[in-house]
């Protein structure tokens, strides 16, 4: 912004404007002296309007008078017979400067309105200039970060301090930048006065070197405020800078409504997701719920009602269905819960010196019948490190692998577990030599009820496994990977672990 | 064993739970005797001389650990804990405090007869009156200070020996982390359980076991350890 060229000067005191308009005058007035004998008469009347036309491009029609005035009194003195003398004897010569009078009067103040509307564009071009400079924050202000970028370009506009508070969903101010300083409590109480006042009347005549307040409205009411104080010494605000100062309220307005919508949105977009997971979870809690109690109530009825016709076998085969079926239920209970606390933000681990053998050993416990007729190959390499990390976690993510590798190969087929360190990572695979996981569903298996499509046959899944393991290995700081089993056949699942904190070794005890 | 019937105290609110235990115990030759707030549990333990407490620790009127602390003032009675899963800091607690074993909830009647037996089988108060234990093929003889198994002599260090003998001599019931490292390690080390794992990983491999299917020491995710008692 060139405000400091020579054209404007708005910052020039009257005192000044005037002795600047006298000393052009005298100048002009010595030039002509000087010149006296050399120009005549007419150019060196010129010469003295040029200087009026000059003080009323520089500062306006007063001071162009004021210099038109030193001219013509000049002339007379120096110039108009008799010389040395305000008298003029000429009746030509009165004529001459009355015209020289009336002439500077006329361009000094065609001069001083052109000054003012050169002066006035500036300010409209330096307006519009830092309008568009903040307008451009403005475009990208979504988030916080680009709101308080806003709120220092807006600042910077106005050459002030410039806050922005937002209301938030109990009503109260919050500053859009969270590592402005606080503002005094009195302040704070009129931004908040401010924002549930009725009328919006913003105070603009207040003294510089206090906040002013000015409500901020979105489309549907009242957003928050802003608030700006000039720095102690600057003037009182005058209609260029009101009007200024009240766009920049419309464009802060509109970039608190923007962040709303914004908010809004996002919202919307949470509740559909949360809509289409309890859709989803109803669903498999439905048929996973009912599906082990149909077994328990159909084995546990044919028990009661028939128990002196049934056979030996038989009554023996309903009462393992009742047992297996409820651990069935029970392992889908544990798995919600697991799944309730990862959609809550992940489980907080809760670490400690575990031997992975250990949580292997329990894991198989709770799955003792569901890997009945496996034959399962565990190996651990005799160097693996204790680990340090919470180990019922880990535990929860290999019974659900384990129950997915017998869920998903032929009842018979074997199931091996594995774990080997590589550098500081340890890795564990669970491998089975089922049908695979065809590489384009690799991912998605991990979203949360995906099931594996099967034309066929409706897998006894509850689309929570795999999700559990993501969730549960990532608050373990691992990873999880679906891969091809050896050879080719059947599907490994991989799952990394960061060793920094595990150790084979143990200090003097 | 004597020929008097065993009593057995349940502290339980739910009655399901209640019954299925009366019908379990009782048809296993105990007497049950019922109380379904920790007040009353504490009153029946006072009047009723129990040979055993089975104690839900999510009693309606205060945490079962209550019960746990008044009883210990008086009583050595062994306290079996029941607890859901996932409540192992709860457990933990209830037997630093004084419980004796615990079930995690759903159980197997199996596995909670196994528990009361081991609870109720006569054995020295003081474990240094014994001085040679065997539990199922293992063997170890404290004035000697030697372990066979299966007859064969096992060389074991002092730490590993002490570990041995702790677990031998609460055989089938559980210990925790934190009683085996005070007792084996000392107070000071009373949470380093990296050294247990360390000592316990080497103790299984001199002992021939499996530790992803343990015969001997069974890990107690979370809690400890119990050195498995042959059927």
């Amino acid at each position: 912004m060139k405000t400091d060229s020579w054209h404007l000067r708005p910052g020039f005191r009257p005192i000044a404007r005037f002795t600047e308009a006298l000393a052009v005058g005298s100048a002009a007035i010595a030039l002509s002296e000087v010149l006296g004998d050399v120009l005549s008469a007419g150019n060196l009347a010129l010469l003295l309007m040029l200087a009026v036309v000059f003080t009323g491009l520089r500062h306006g029609f007063a001071p162009a008078l004021t210099t038109s005035i030193v001219c013509a009194v000049g002339m007379s003195f120096f110039h108009a017979p008799p010389r040395f003398s305000l008298l003029v004897a000429n009746y030509e010569d009165f004529v001459t400067l009355g015209y020289f009078v009336l002439a500077s009067f006329l361009t000094g103040s065609l001069a001083a309105r052109f000054h003012q509307r050169y002066a006035k564009s500036r300010v409209l071009a330096d307006r519009n200039e830092r309008l568009f400079e903040v307008s451009k924050r403005l475009t990208g202000a979504v988030s916080d970060d680009l709101l308080v970028s806003v709120g220092q370009a807006i600042g910077d506009a106005l050459r002030a301090e410039c806050r922005l508070f937002v209301a938030n969903s109990r009503g109260t101010l919050e500053p859009i930048d969270p590592n402005a300083r606080e503002l005094d409590p009195k302040d704070l109480a009129d931004a908040g006065w401010c924002f549930t006042r009725v009328a919006d009347d913003p105070n603009l005549g207040a003294r510089a070197g206090s906040w002013v307040f000015l409500r901020l409205d979105g489309h549907d009411g009242p957003l928050g405020v802003m608030g700006v104080r000039w720095p102690a010494g600057a003037g009182a605000l005058d209609s260029d800078q009101r009007v200024l100062l009240l766009a920049l309220r419309e464009i802060a307005a509109v970039a608190l409504d923007r962040r709303r919508l914004a908010e809004q949105i996002r919202e919307s977009q949470m509740t559909s997701e949360r809509e289409r997971l309890r859709t989803a979870l109803l669903s498999s809690v439905s048929h996973d719920l009912r599906t082990p109690l149909a077994g328990i109530i159909g084995a546990a009825s044919a028990l009661a009602g028939l128990e002196g016709a049934l056979p030996e076998p038989a009554r023996k085969e309903l009462l393992a269905t009742v047992l297996s079926e409820a651990e069935r239920l029970d392992r889908f209970v544990a798995n919600l819960l697991d799944m309730t606390r990862i959609e809550a933000g992940g489980p907080e681990p809760n670490p400690s010196w575990c031997d992975l053998r250990d949580i292997i050993a329990d894991a198989l416990r709770g799955l003792s019948r569901v890997l009945a007729d496996r034959e399962l190959e565990v190996d651990v390499d005799a160097g693996f490190p204790m680990l340090y990390l919470d180990g019922f976690l880990l535990e929860r993510v290999i019974a659900n692998l384990l129950d997915n590798a017998a869920k998903y190969s032929a009842q018979g087929t074997p199931i091996s577990i594995s774990a080997r360190r590589e550098g500081q990572t340890g890795v564990l695979r669970v491998i089975d030599r089922g049908r695979g996981i065809p590489t384009d569903q690799r991912a998605s298996v991990f979203t949360l009820f995906h099931r594996t499509k099967e034309r066929d046959r409706r897998i006894a899944g509850t689309g929570l496994g795999l999700a559990i393991c993501r969730g549960l290995t990532e608050a373990l700081r691992g990873s999880i990977e679906i891969q091809t089993g050896p050879g080719g056949h059947g599907t490994c699942v991989e799952v990394r672990l960061p060793l920094e904190h595990s150790s084979t070794e143990v200090s003097a005890a | 064993m004597s020929e008097r019937v065993r009593r057995i105290l349940v502290v339980d609110d739910e009655d399901q739970l209640r019954r299925l235990l009366r019908i379990g115990l009782e048809a296993h030759g105990f007497a049950v005797i019922e109380a379904t707030t920790m007040r009353e549990g504490i009153a029946r333990c006072a009047d009723s001389n129990p040979d055993l407490v089975i104690l839900d620790l999510g009693l309606p009127d205060r945490d079962g650990c209550h019960l746990i602390d008044e009883v210990r003032a008086w009583s050595r009675v062994p306290i079996l804990v029941l607890s859901v899963r996932s409540a192992e800091k709860d457990k933990v607690d209830a037997l630093d405090r004084g419980g004796s074993d615990y079930v995690s909830k759903p159980f197997s009647m199996a596995e909670l007869l196994a528990r009361v037996r081991a609870l109720l089988r006569d054995r020295p108060r003081e474990s240094d009156e014994i001085s040679v234990y065997k539990v199922g093929s293992v063997e170890l003889d404290l004035p000697r200070r030697r372990v066979t198994i299966a007859g064969r002599v096992l060389k074991l260090s002092r730490k590993e020996f002490d570990l041995l003998h702790f677990l031998l001599a609460h055989a089938g019931r559980v210990v925790t982390h934190k009683q085996l490292l005070r007792e084996i390690w000392g107070r000071v080390h009373e949470s380093d359980t990296q050294y247990l794992r360390v000592y316990v990983a080497q103790l299984r491999e001199k002992l021939g076991d499996d530790p992803a299917r343990p015969r001997f020491i069974a890990n107690e995710p979370g809690i400890g350890y119990r050195f498995i008692e042959p059927e």
